[in-house]
């Protein structure tokens, strides 16, 4: 058997023949091993024995290999992100992310009851000015342009399709003093409902927080996948095509119209021709509060029958809304008929008024939120001429009409009146203000 | 599964891998290894690192066990007789072997730290599934002796380079801090983990020594061992030495010390199998196997500037003692083999620099599984083709026993 050869002619010596030299060896280890403990440094204790590693240390062995493989990742995803933020600007005036859409659009996510027509675009260091071309409150996007911005790229888009699950992606914004970024992984597409669109969402495993809207989700090449937006309230990441499509509906003319005066304007269908007793005119569909065609007295269920004495047969005899008036000119005209009642209100030619986005504190230092108006809908029975016409629990009812009730026995009795017949519902909610024709 | 199926499930596969692979003429430590490979977390994951952890203290009842009985060539008048060789044979190959590793880590660019610390790593050889190599082919002769007195004494100078490695590391790393503070904060975890070790261990092995004088029976006898192993074990963990060299120590001071020191080693060799089977199988277990493909060119650098070193050091310095043939041409493949050392050393290094740490654990942990692989086939070869292993076809041990026959 190989064992330790033993054969030597000390081999084994008796304590008994040396009993003082064993205790002088005995006594001189237990002093070495006195005085090193009390010698031993104290603060450090990463001086671990050298032996055998016990097993639980041994357990620790696959993590550090898998360690040094993370902080490569954080490292490639930090520099991916740094060179990101030529493709993310700043906002400066409403502190918000935007992404480079093209040479000389930027695109960011609209929050907030209006979009300031001019904002400061921070890119590369050096701030410059940009007008805003799209922007609504129907819309979840916002569009500026800008000058070209010198050295900025804007990112290709890459089609979802070639994207697979698990993939990584990065989501990159630009906060208040710094560039920001975050990695997932791409999970798939899904459809979303954002307002009166349905777009498609980009999911993904990255947590969107508020501070991130207006930014991009990125693949590891850089191309562009997503727009950070908010839809009803939530953050949600818009793919490119749907950005792309609320982009091109953005720059119609009846998005013009509800971004700059906040009206949204129909040709009356031939039932409400028939309720109201009018051959022709434009319907008002739909008005923001605190817009300039609110404030000016307008609302839902108006019929414009003519505009600066101008006869209005469909929806192109306002596009002279689009655009600023002739100089000298202080407002538009517009005629109407409200139930019987043939009434003229007066729109203001330029610019919105944007007093009314700042609620001011009065003398005493109180500032005041408006009394909602209206009737609540607690529910609303499938099947029914109210479902069918689209109402929703939560909406308020305004009036019936054109009249408004002082009570809710009198909602009752108006729309008890009205019977079997259609009637002329006003509704708002979250500021929105629209008129559905119950059949 | 629960730590007991794991236990009788590690035995069982064990055994039976042992068996396997002695038809492909290779070592059973490494059939233990495979076994612990295929069970473990990386392959089939049967026995987790819980379980592993549960399983601990037979794994370093095991090791201290091991590191006892290579103690025993530390017998005063055999050290005497051999001990100047087996020291300037140690240092011949562990000095190559360390100046190979980081003279090419340095080539490849890796800071000097880096390098340094991989060359001192280097040196270890693992002396566990060395041991078990020689016992299972019943060797003996002169490679024999070197080699058991090389795996002894080496992990010795291991752990002294690493100290000289790390003082120097902290000294340059300090350079605006109290330069005596930061030398006596350096040196002195070496000084007190070599003294204070062995200190410790022949404390140990007094009281074993004493003490076996009154146990006759065997099964006490390894009562007596295991306990005083473990103790020796637990104290140095307690008092940050190295158990490693105390559990030496221990057996250096029982073959000096005690009469009945031949008996207790026979004693052990004829009980500790199932103790070895386990902690082979454990240690298998543990490797990672997934890390050989990321250890690139660094990694293999390392493997084969150690493998050269060794092999080349052992000849030369055997060339130069003018040691038998057999010694010069097969003393540097026996000592391939590499393990625990090596991975508790990556574990300080992880502890104390946290900076060159991924680069020192990826080296060193892919090149553990490949040594703990081809280790124990390069000793058992080696053994073999010396002629001194019982399973030599030829040689000086049978020629010797068949003239003894007639």
């Amino acid at each position: 058997m190989g064992e330790p050869s033993t054969t030597g002619s000390g081999a084994g010596s008796d304590l008994t023949r040396n009993p003082r030299y064993i205790s002088i060896l005995a006594v001189a280890a237990g002093l070495i091993l006195v005085i090193g403990w009390l010698l031993k440094p104290q603060e450090r204790s990463t001086d671990s024995p050298v032996s055998a590693p016990s097993q639980v240390e041994l357990s620790r062995l696959p993590s550090m290999t898998v360690r040094r493989d993370l902080e490569d990742m954080s490292e490639f995803f930090a520099e991916l992100g740094e060179e990101l933020s030529s493709t993310v600007v700043r906002l400066g005036s409403v502190r918000r992310s935007g992404v480079i859409w093209s040479a000389d659009r930027v695109v960011t996510a609209r929050v907030g009851w209006r979009f300031p027509a001019a904002v400061t675009v921070g890119a590369g260091g050096v701030e410059v000015g940009a007008y805003t071309a799209v922007s609504g409150p129907h819309l979840p996007i916002a569009a500026l342009r800008t000058p070209e911005l010198a050295g900025d790229v804007p990112p290709q888009a890459r089609p979802l399709e070639t994207l697979s699950p698990g993939e990584w992606v990065l989501a990159a914004w630009q906060g208040d003093s710094r560039h920001g970024s975050a990695p997932g992984t791409f999970l798939g597409v899904g459809r979303r409902e954002c307002g009166e669109y349905r777009l498609n969402e980009l999911a993904t495993s990255v947590p969107i927080r508020p501070e991130m809207l207006g930014g991009g989700i990125f693949d590891l090449d850089g191309n562009l996948l997503a727009v950070l937006l908010r839809c009803d309230g939530e953050p949600v990441a818009v793919t490119v095509e749907g950005v792309a499509m609320l982009l091109e509906r953005g720059d119609s003319h009846d998005s013009r119209l509800r971004t700059r005066w906040g009206l949204q304007v129909e040709v009356l269908t031939s039932a409400e021709a028939f309720h109201f007793g009018l051959g022709n005119g434009l319907l008002v569909r739909q008005l923001w509060e605190r817009y300039p065609g609110e404030v000016a007295g307008l609302r839902p269920g108006d019929v414009l029958l003519a505009l600066d004495d101008t006869p209005l047969q469909d929806l192109d005899a306002l596009r002279i809304l689009d655009a600023d008036a002739a100089p000298g000119q202080e407002a538009f005209s517009l005629e109407l008929r409200r139930g019987l009642e043939t009434l003229t209100v007066s729109l203001p030619a330029r610019g919105l008024d944007t007093r009314l986005d700042v609620e001011m504190p009065d003398a005493t230092g109180l500032v005041w939120e408006e009394a909602k108006l209206g009737y609540p809908v607690a529910s609303v029975l499938p099947g029914t001429r109210a479902a069918d016409a689209g109402v929703a629990p939560g909406d308020r009812l305004l009036r019936v009409d054109h009249q408004t009730p002082e009570s809710l026995n009198a909602v009752r009795e108006l729309l008890s009146v009205e019977g079997g017949g259609p009637a002329f519902l006003e509704l708002s909610r979250d500021g929105r203000r629209w008129g559905v024709l119950l059949p | 599964m629960d730590e007991l199926t794991s236990l009788g499930l590690i035995l069982l596969l064990a055994l039976l891998a042992g068996h396997l692979v002695r038809y492909a003429h290779v070592p059973e430590v490494t059939g233990y290894i495979l076994a612990g490979v295929a069970l473990g977390p990386s392959v089939l994951g049967w026995v987790s690192h819980e379980n592993l952890a549960a399983l601990q203290v037979l794994s370093e009842v095991a090791l201290g066990l091991i590191l006892f009985s290579i103690g025993s060539v530390f017998e005063y008048s055999l050290f005497r007789r051999a001990g100047r060789q087996i020291l300037y044979l140690t240092l011949i190959e562990s000095v190559l072997a360390a100046i190979l590793v980081t003279g090419g880590m340095l080539l490849l660019g890796q800071p000097w730290q880096v390098a340094g610390l991989l060359g001192a790593v280097a040196m270890a050889t693992a002396p566990a599934s060395t041991l078990m190599v020689i016992r299972e082919v019943d060797s003996r002769g002169p490679l024999t002796d070197n080699l058991l007195g090389i795996i002894a004494v080496n992990n010795l100078f291991c752990i002294t380079a690493y100290s000289l490695v790390a003082a120097a590391i902290d000294l340059t790393d300090n350079l605006g801090g109290a330069f005596l503070p930061t030398l006596y904060r350096s040196v002195f975890p070496f000084v007190w983990q070599l003294f204070g070790s062995v200190a410790l261990g022949f404390l140990v092995g007094l009281m074993l020594a004493g003490w076996s004088r009154q146990v006759r029976e065997t099964g006490e006898m390894l009562i007596l061992l295991a306990g005083s192993i473990l103790l020796c074990v637990g104290l140095s963990r307690l008092l940050e030495l190295s158990p490693l060299v105390a559990s030496l120590a221990v057996g250096a001071t029982m073959v000096n010390l005690a009469a009945q020191s031949r008996k207790l080693f026979g004693t052990l060799a004829g009980t500790d199998p199932p103790f070895y089977a386990i902690f082979f199988v454990i240690a298998g277990a543990d490797l990672d196997v997934s890390l050989v493909p990321t250890m690139g060119a660094a990694g293999l650098l390392y493997i084969v500037a150690r493998a050269l070193g060794k092999f080349i050091g052992a000849r030369v310095g055997a060339q130069w003692l003018r040691l038998g043939p057999a010694v010069r041409r097969y003393l540097g493949l026996a000592l391939m083999a590499q393990a625990g050392l090596a991975v508790g050393l990556t574990l300080a290094i992880d502890d104390r620099f946290e900076t060159y740490a991924p680069q020192v654990s990826t080296v060193v942990l892919a090149a553990v599984v490949i040594y703990e692989m081809i280790g124990p086939i390069a000793t058992r070869f080696a053994l073999v083709r010396s002629g001194e292993s019982a399973m030599s076809g030829e040689g000086p041990r049978a020629v010797f026993e068949a003239g003894a026959r007639g």
